[in-house]
């Protein structure tokens, strides 16, 4: 599998008259560190919604991970969705349930044992600073460490894609540190392809990457 | 808080919809043990000149269970100061016999009318005596008893049905964003809607237990002993262990169906 991402001609939309995202074409190749940035309501987030299969393309060709988005059914979908990682700008955890647990999820829909599952949650809350927060709720959390709990379940089950929308988004620097190193350490470490959508890029990321920039609908990189 | 509210509402549905059931079933057992007391007390009278055979009768009757020789000895007696034992010998002598038969099972009105027109279809029967009115009056409550009964809990039991798909309704939608975030990490359905039936097995473990402990209960009260004992309902059990198993498969069936289709259809 050459490209983990792979779109062309790629139309996103939500059934209106003007399509979202259009004639895209994008190539995201494994191990890539990826930033996506562009105005408020330029479709980034559109554009990773589809890269999850939230949203399916109504023209053009998409693949992720060798599944035709277009073409992909329930199953599969389900099955593509065991090998990403996302991180949500709102960071959609499960409040009645304890940090610790909520990490667990995409462990417990892989079927690993309950031991596995712990203790893969207690390294990653250590990795996140988090250990001494280990019984809490997600409500009874700041908004910097939800953010670090969605990162760490996002990197629970050490997938091939993490897809972030804007992670760091209303953070203050120490828990958007966390969150960059993580991040750079799954790529580095893990081998992890790494897609952020995202206002900024931050100037002390440290990392090779590449930048598309969305402007009208449409997907330019930045050299 | 919340979470208890839902359940005791699941519970309490599912609480009416097996009482309701279980009223039904023990009104039917309550109705069969009056039918078989009526059928024990209630015989049909023949008078016939010639003596008869059961298989006989049976050949033109098959509802018949049992044909007994009703003895004149009484009768005589009573007459023995009254006559002479000259005319006694004459006079047992002229007496037809007397029959008492006994059905297999409760007629019907209409059944038993053909029963006597059969009867007195036999040349040597010049009688036939039953206690139709009483019978069929007491026969005809027992019969709208149990209608009533049944169409009271059908009714019962839709509506119990109707809020149940309702509450589970408000269960789904109350767990939405959780089945959606379990969704995004690649959850199949049968893990997103695992804790939803594992919520119902609960409550219709609980609503049987408490519906067979009414059950036990109520029937021991004194009051209610006593009501029953006066309509000679003293041996009757109104529920077992496998009225007990029935409840729960019916909760637990009813339920699981109820979940399925209101997630699959809410999941489209």
């Amino acid at each position: 599998m050459k490209y983990v991402i792979n779109a062309k001609n790629l139309c996103l939309g939500y059934g209106g008259d003007e399509p979202i995202i259009s004639e895209t074409d994008l190539q995201i190749q494994s191990h890539d560190f990826v930033f996506i940035t562009g105005k408020s309501g330029s479709g980034k987030s559109t554009l990773l919604k589809s890269f999850y299969g939230e949203l399916s393309p109504y023209k053009g060709e998409l693949q992720i991970c060798g599944l035709n988005a277009k073409k992909i059914g329930k199953s599969k979908l389900n099955l593509l969705r065991r090998y990403l990682g996302i991180v949500f700008q709102d960071y959609k955890l499960i409040n009645s349930w304890t940090i610790e647990k909520n990490i667990m999820l995409p462990l417990m829909i892989g079927g690993f044992s309950k031991s596995v599952c712990e203790a893969q949650a207690n390294k990653l809350l250590r990795h996140v600073k988090l250990t001494h927060k280990i019984g809490k709720y997600p409500l009874e959390l700041s908004g910097g460490e939800q953010q670090r709990v969605a990162i760490a379940r996002a990197l629970a089950h050490n997938p091939i894609l993490i897809l972030a929308d804007e992670p760091t988004g209303n953070l203050d620097d120490y828990s958007s540190d966390v969150i960059w190193s993580l991040l750079k350490n799954a790529r580095e470490h893990l081998g992890t392809t790494v897609v952020v959508v995202t206002h900024h890029i931050p100037p002390t990321i440290g990392v090779d990457y590449k930048h598309f920039f969305i402007d009208k609908g449409v997907l330019h990189e930045v050299s | 808080m919340k979470s208890l509210k839902n359940h005791i509402s699941v519970i309490l549905t599912l609480l009416i919809l097996l009482f309701s059931v279980q009223f039904s079933v023990d009104m039917y057992r309550v109705i069969q043990n009056q039918k078989n007391s009526m059928i024990q007390n209630y015989s049909l009278v023949i008078v016939s000149q010639k003596k008869l055979q059961k298989e006989d009768l049976k050949a033109k009757v098959p509802q018949i269970a049992s044909l007994s020789l009703v003895s004149p000895k009484k009768i005589i007696q009573k007459l023995k100061n009254r006559l002479s034992n000259e005319n006694l010998t004459l006079l047992k002598i002229a007496l037809p016999y007397f029959y008492s038969i006994k059905l297999d099972a409760l007629p019907k009105t209409t059944e038993l009318q053909s029963i006597k027109t059969k009867l007195q279809s036999i040349k040597s029967i010049s009688r036939v005596e039953s206690f139709t009115k009483s019978y069929s009056r007491i026969y005809r409550v027992l019969q709208i008893l149990q209608i009533i009964t049944y169409i009271f809990s059908s009714i019962v039991a839709f509506m119990s049905i109707l809020l149940l798909f309702k509450q589970i309704r408000i269960w789904i939608l109350e767990h939405e964003e959780k089945i959606k975030i379990m969704g995004y990490f690649g959850a199949n359905y049968w893990i997103k809607s695992a804790f939803l039936y594992k919520l119902v097995f609960i409550d219709s473990l609980i609503s049987t237990a408490l519906v067979s402990f009414a059950y036990i209960y109520i029937p021991s009260n004194d009051y209610i002993r006593k009501s029953l004992d006066s309509l000679n309902i003293y041996s009757l059990n109104f529920i077992n262990l496998y009225d007990i198993a029935i409840l729960f498969s019916i909760s637990l069936v009813l339920s699981v169906i109820i979940v399925t289709t209101v997630s699959r259809k809410m999941a489209r």
